[in-house]
């Protein structure tokens, strides 16, 4: 179990990192998300799949004409589109932005969510078919890991990441354009869409910033700041799916 | 299954190949600063950074406040050499006043009402001029301080970043923009060319009041001693040229009677010098402090007119720069 978690952390982690340390050299830097985004995508791709085809196979009669289109591939892979949509720009945002604690809590929720999808699908296997006990080990692998790396994430972005004052003075524009002068000067569509992340980052920050004498406001941006572990989590239960398919390996 | 392992084997080797980019990358970011790498390597190319207009206005005021305190600190000594010439004349002013000629200048000045114009060509020759002197010095060095401050500051905050950078053109515009409001809005040399000259002749005039009040009381007190000095005078000379008829007894009568004026003024005077010459002296002096020091609230107030007009208002001092977390800023924020 700890090779394949260990194989999965690091089809996830490299990625990541050369991504953060190579942008500020080259626009190619877009290219390590690649290995990752196929993870993510085949990873979130194929238990579902195959759950859909045990449902169809229980549902549709043997030699059925609807039988060649539905193999639950289409739904699937939008799934696993939507999921990538969402997933790899979130992560290489995190990677490119996030502050060190951040980071390493994230890092946190993605191990504990691998090691906890592991033993769940190991405890419903006993009850459940393989389709449907690596899809629900999975989700609540992932959905138990997300919620527990929430609070240390809900408290690092409410009282350790710096935040400067300037915000609490500058206006909505000033903010903006001072968050995406901040971020390397790289033209291409990864750049355009980091660029749109810090700016909604940075009108969070500013209408927390506004609303600074209500403390409910400061919290709701902590929440929304750390929802990404429900992001880190899923993807890395992805990759360590897809890692665990292409070496043959069983949970 | 050739294409599966095919693939498989593309895979890790791809991200075998970014691990050994990741480790190779970070060795050279840690170790860019070792000595043989800094010469292989070329140096990283620098980002243009833009500092936020807020924190920009905040360093504009505070290189205003700087240039301002400088220049404050600068004026008295600046001050003080302008009027050294102006406390040098006081003992050759004395001389004149305590001579006949300067007091019959003096009183002829007090009766055609120019005493004020004769004392500003006497004590005040060309401080106006310095004054200007003065005014186009504290210009320059208001505006070198600013110039050097904001610079220093910018240098500060592109040397505090993790990579380095260059200032973005839209900073630099508003950094010229705010030099060249400093080089033209309001400056003190404007403010004081206007301002000297009345000083000067509000203190001259103020000082020609004053002594014209004394030279009245000493003519006053003159002319009872004189009156009697000269009619005896006048007596005595005509009794003396009697003989010589009656013209000659009222020529040598009136020579007699000038006489005795203008001796008994020479007397008088250097009498009053004598008692009343350091007191004098210490008078002109104390008003010349009392110019100097109004001369110098109206180049601290064209001063603070200039920062006013260059820069607005600096914000509240110790306001922290930035804040741990949205619950440190709350609080940073919410003290009264």
């Amino acid at each position: 179990m700890a090779t394949g978690i260990l194989r999965g952390f690091v089809a996830m982690a490299v990625p990541l990192a050369l991504w953060r340390l190579a942008l500020p050299l080259t626009g190619w830097a877009a290219l390590a998300l690649l290995p990752l985004g196929i993870a993510i995508w085949w990873g979130i791709y194929l238990p579902l799949r195959d759950r859909r085809r045990a449902e169809l196979a229980v549902a549709i009669l043997p030699g059925a004409r609807l039988g060649r289109w539905l193999t639950g591939r289409f739904g699937a892979g939008l799934n696993a589109t939507l999921g990538l949509l969402v997933a790899l720009p979130v992560l290489g945002w995190l990677a490119l932005g996030g502050q060190a604690p951040v980071i390493m809590a994230v890092a946190a929720v993605g191990l504990m969510a691998g090691i906890l999808s592991t033993l769940m699908t190991r405890l419903l296997s006993t009850t459940l078919t393989d389709p449907y006990a690596r899809l629900a080990g999975q989700r609540i692998g992932s959905v138990v890991a997300a919620l527990a790396g929430l609070v240390p994430l809900v408290w690092i972005n409410w009282a350790v990441i710096p935040i400067p004052n300037e915000i609490t003075s500058a206006s909505l524009a000033d903010a903006v354009s001072a968050a995406l002068a901040a971020r390397p000067a790289r033209d291409g569509w990864p750049a355009e869409v980091m660029g749109l992340f810090a700016a909604l980052d940075t009108v969070k920050l500013w209408l927390a910033a506004q609303y600074r004498q209500t403390v409910w406001v400061g919290l709701v941006f902590s929440i929304d700041a750390a929802l990404v572990s429900f992001v880190a989590a899923r993807s890395s239960v992805a990759v360590l799916e897809f890692t665990r398919s292409i070496t043959g390996a069983r949970a | 299954m050739r294409r599966d392992r095919l693939f498989i084997r593309s895979f890790w080797g791809a991200i075998l190949m970014m691990a050994a980019l990741v480790i190779g990358l970070s060795a050279v970011a840690l170790l860019r600063d070792h000595p043989v790498l800094a010469r292989i390597l070329p140096p990283p190319a620098p980002s243009l950074h833009e500092i936020p207009e807020t924190r920009l206005g905040q360093m504009i005021r505070e290189a205003g406040e700087a240039a301002y305190r400088s220049q404050a600190a600068r004026l008295d000594d600046l001050l003080a050499s302008a009027y050294a010439p102006v406390y040098a004349g006081i003992p050759a002013y004395a001389d004149f006043h305590y001579s006949l000629l300067g007091e019959y200048s003096e009183l002829g000045a007090a009766a055609l009402g120019r005493m004020g114009e004769a004392m500003e060509g006497r004590l005040f020759p060309g401080l106006a001029h310095r004054l200007e002197g003065v005014a186009a010095d504290l210009d320059q060095g208001f505006l070198d301080i600013f110039s050097q401050t904001l610079d220093r500051q910018i240098g500060a905050e592109l040397a505090a970043l993790e990579r380095p950078a260059v200032l973005g053109e839209v900073t630099r515009g508003i950094e010229d923009d705010a030099i060249a409001r400093v080089r033209v809005t309001a400056p003190v040399a404007a403010a004081m060319t206007l301002a000297a000259p009345p000083a000067i002749k509000a203190a001259s005039a103020l000082m020609a009041k004053k002594l014209a009040t004394k030279i009245a009381g000493k003519a006053a007190a003159k002319g009872a001693v004189k009156a009697t000095g000269i009619g005896g005078g006048a007596a005595g000379g005509a009794a003396i040229c009697a003989p010589g008829g009656p013209i000659a007894s009222i020529i040598c009568g009136a020579g007699a009677a000038a006489v005795i004026w203008f001796g008994t003024d020479a007397a008088i005077v250097n009498l009053d010098e004598y008692f009343n010459r350091e007191e004098f002296e210490a008078e002109l002096r104390a008003m010349i402090d009392e110019n100097r020091e109004a001369v110098r609230a109206e180049f601290l107030a064209a001063l603070n007119a200039g920062l006013m007009a260059r820069v607005s208002r600096p914000p509240a001092p110790g306001q922290p720069r930035e804040a741990s977390g949205v619950a440190g800023s709350f609080r940073d924020q919410a003290r009264p």
